[in-house]
């Protein structure tokens, strides 16, 4: 394939995608889920717009904001490490937001305040954020500040594990394990107006590092010598990822593989650029979480599934696949 | 015009890479920055280009470049590392595109002079065909001479090079030379660390020798590369003659 038909080919790639998460959002706004399963349209005229405005509504803006930032974040956190294997979760910003809302739960502060929960997650995620600045430093190479994103991960996994051990009842356990699966079930308006003024600055910072991750294409000494330091954009990136996913992570859990898998899809649908890279798997993310969510609603009768078993259990084969193509193609 | 290097030294830690070095490199001029292995050549071109944190001043046309914003700085300097390659399978003509960003404001695209740039720089590096071959897929000799041209699409008055022919064959390695010298011909300052003293002597404007962290020797080719010099700075005994009135400096047989 030629570079013109590579340029075309990222052209189609949003013709498809964005109608794609359109789409997945109207799905999103009139399939609902009763005790009696899955539900078509609003119900009674009289609920309709509660329905459409209070629940509906609010789970589809989330979903849509959450897959958009774990897909964004994934093909930039790919880009910075110039490792396809990296996902939003690497350096600590989950496994921080997570802590701080199992924090909540075991305090027993859950009950008083939706709110508590989602703010103890933010907390979670910006405390790990500093924690790795304060480990790694202002000027540090990849390596320290991967390795320090893994003793974060290590340190707070191990923290969730003791609060588990320790949990003041069997419900409270099981109550942390649920919310850690991953889900968009009963959240609100409120819950978008928590996360989305922390998202939007993360995209923006992720947004401004597009050049810096184009030029690390090109190794640290050449991405330097053309204008756009390699620290610069690895903070932009980091900054960027912590806040906008600490804040999906704050109000919906752990939803794995999004950003894990969508980059993968669409990169030799971009010609390989990180920063062609980047509003694409915005795109795609969001369509695959909206989907997942839908595909929920659409079991039949019985405890819902949580959004993170369903995006692991599409994700984790998909990645098989991707696997051994890469394996047949490496091997000739 | 003129780089000025002024009392500049690099010390990684406790040691020191190089002391302190004072340069005046104008120009139109091919400089080789030749030297046997640790001599302190590759810490010079990077502090040259503002890449390793050094002591002393490096100025362009009597600016200094901590002065510089980081694009004018980088539209000033272009640079070629020793070891490089794309980490991604992006195509040859893209990659050299990568060489423009200097140029582009946030969100631009690539302009028609911009394209211009890229296709001039790839045909000079004789790697006009492999414009839409994927980079990975490239010969180590053919991969050289595209990140060659990624350098000289940035269209820098300052171009720092270091080992461009390292990995290529003889022909491409004239080849080179030749676009270097020609660089330098239309006006630009080229550094070029160089390793064949055969290529450096024939080709350069002007060489400078370091050793042992400083500068032992700067002029002209055949004064600089003396037997003397390469013997005791690089233990060798050179075979020195002349060919079609231009020098011929073969290492011949090392000195015990």
């Amino acid at each position: 394939m030629n570079g013109a038909a590579l340029r075309a080919a990222g052209g189609t790639a949003w013709v498809l995608l964005v109608p794609l998460m359109l789409g997945a959002a109207l799905l999103s706004l009139v399939i609902g889920r009763t005790s009696t399963g899955p539900t078509l349209g609003f119900g009674d005229a009289a609920i309709a717009g509660p329905v459409l405005m209070e629940i509906r509504l609010p789970r589809t803006l989330l979903a849509l904001l959450v897959g958009g930032t774990l897909g964004l974040s994934g093909a930039a956190l790919q880009g910075l490490l110039r490792n396809p294997l990296a996902e939003p979760g690497l350096l600590g910003a989950s496994s921080g937001a997570a802590l701080g809302a199992v924090l909540v739960f075991y305090f027993g502060l859950a009950a008083a305040d939706s709110l508590v929960l989602p703010l103890g997650g933010v907390a979670g995620s910006v405390a790990a954020l500093g924690l790795l600045y304060g480990l790694a430093g202002r000027r540090a190479d990849l390596v320290t500040i991967v390795l320090a994103g893994i003793a974060i991960n290590a340190l707070a996994a191990a923290l969730t594990s003791l609060a588990l051990n320790f949990a003041p009842s069997p419900y409270a356990a099981l109550e942390i394990l649920f919310w850690m699966l991953g889900s968009l079930a009963d959240r609100s308006a409120v819950h978008v107006w928590l996360a989305l003024p922390l998202m939007l600055p993360g995209w923006l910072l992720i947004g401004a590092a597009a050049r810096g991750l184009d030029a690390l294409t090109l190794g640290e000494e050449t991405a330097a010598s053309l204008g756009f330091p390699p620290a610069r954009t690895q903070w932009l990136v980091i900054g960027g990822t912590a806040l906008s996913v600490g804040a999906a992570v704050a109000v919906t859990g752990v939803i794995g593989f999004v950003g894990l898998v969508v980059p993968h899809m669409l990169r030799p649908w971009v010609g390989h650029h990180p920063r062609r890279l980047l509003a694409p798997c915005f795109a795609a993310g969001a369509a695959l979480t909206l989907l997942a969510d839908v595909a929920i609603r659409l079991m039949p009768p019985g405890p819902e599934l949580k959004l993170g078993v369903v995006t692991a259990l599409i994700g984790a084969p998909f990645f098989l696949q991707l696997i051994l193509k890469h394996g047949r193609e490496s091997g000739g | 015009m003129s780089l000025r290097l002024d009392k500049v030294a690099v010390r990684y830690g406790r040691r020191d890479a190089v002391l302190e070095t004072t340069l005046e490199l104008p120009c139109a001029s091919l400089v080789g920055l030749v030297g046997p292995n640790g001599a302190g050549k590759s810490s010079l071109l990077k502090a040259a280009a503002g890449l390793v944190p050094h002591s002393g001043a490096i100025a362009w046309r009597s600016k200094p470049l901590t002065r510089m914003a980081r694009l004018e700085r980088a539209r000033t300097i272009a640079y070629l590392p020793q070891s490089a390659g794309a980490h991604w399978p992006i195509t040859a003509a893209e990659l050299v595109a990568l060489g423009r960003m200097p140029h582009l404001a946030f969100g631009e695209r690539l302009r028609a002079e911009d394209a211009a740039a890229v296709e001039w720089a790839l045909e000079r590096c004789a790697a006009g065909r492999l414009a839409e071959r994927r980079v990975d897929r490239l010969s180590g000799g053919e991969r050289a001479r595209v990140l060659l041209a990624r350098a000289l699409a940035v269209d820098a008055p300052v171009l720092l090079v270091d080992e461009p022919i390292q990995s290529l064959d003889p022909r491409h390695q004239l080849n080179i030379m030749r676009v270097l010298r020609e660089c330098a011909e239309r006006g630009t300052l080229v550094v070029a660390v160089l390793h064949d003293v055969a290529l450096a002597a024939r080709y350069c404007t002007r060489i400078v020798l370091m050793a042992e962290g400083r500068v032992v020797g700067d002029g002209a080719p055949e004064h600089v590369l003396s037997p003397a010099a390469l013997a005791r700075w690089y233990g060798v005994e050179p075979y020195v003659a002349r060919h079609r009135g231009e020098p011929v400096v073969l290492p011949w047989r090392q000195i015990d």
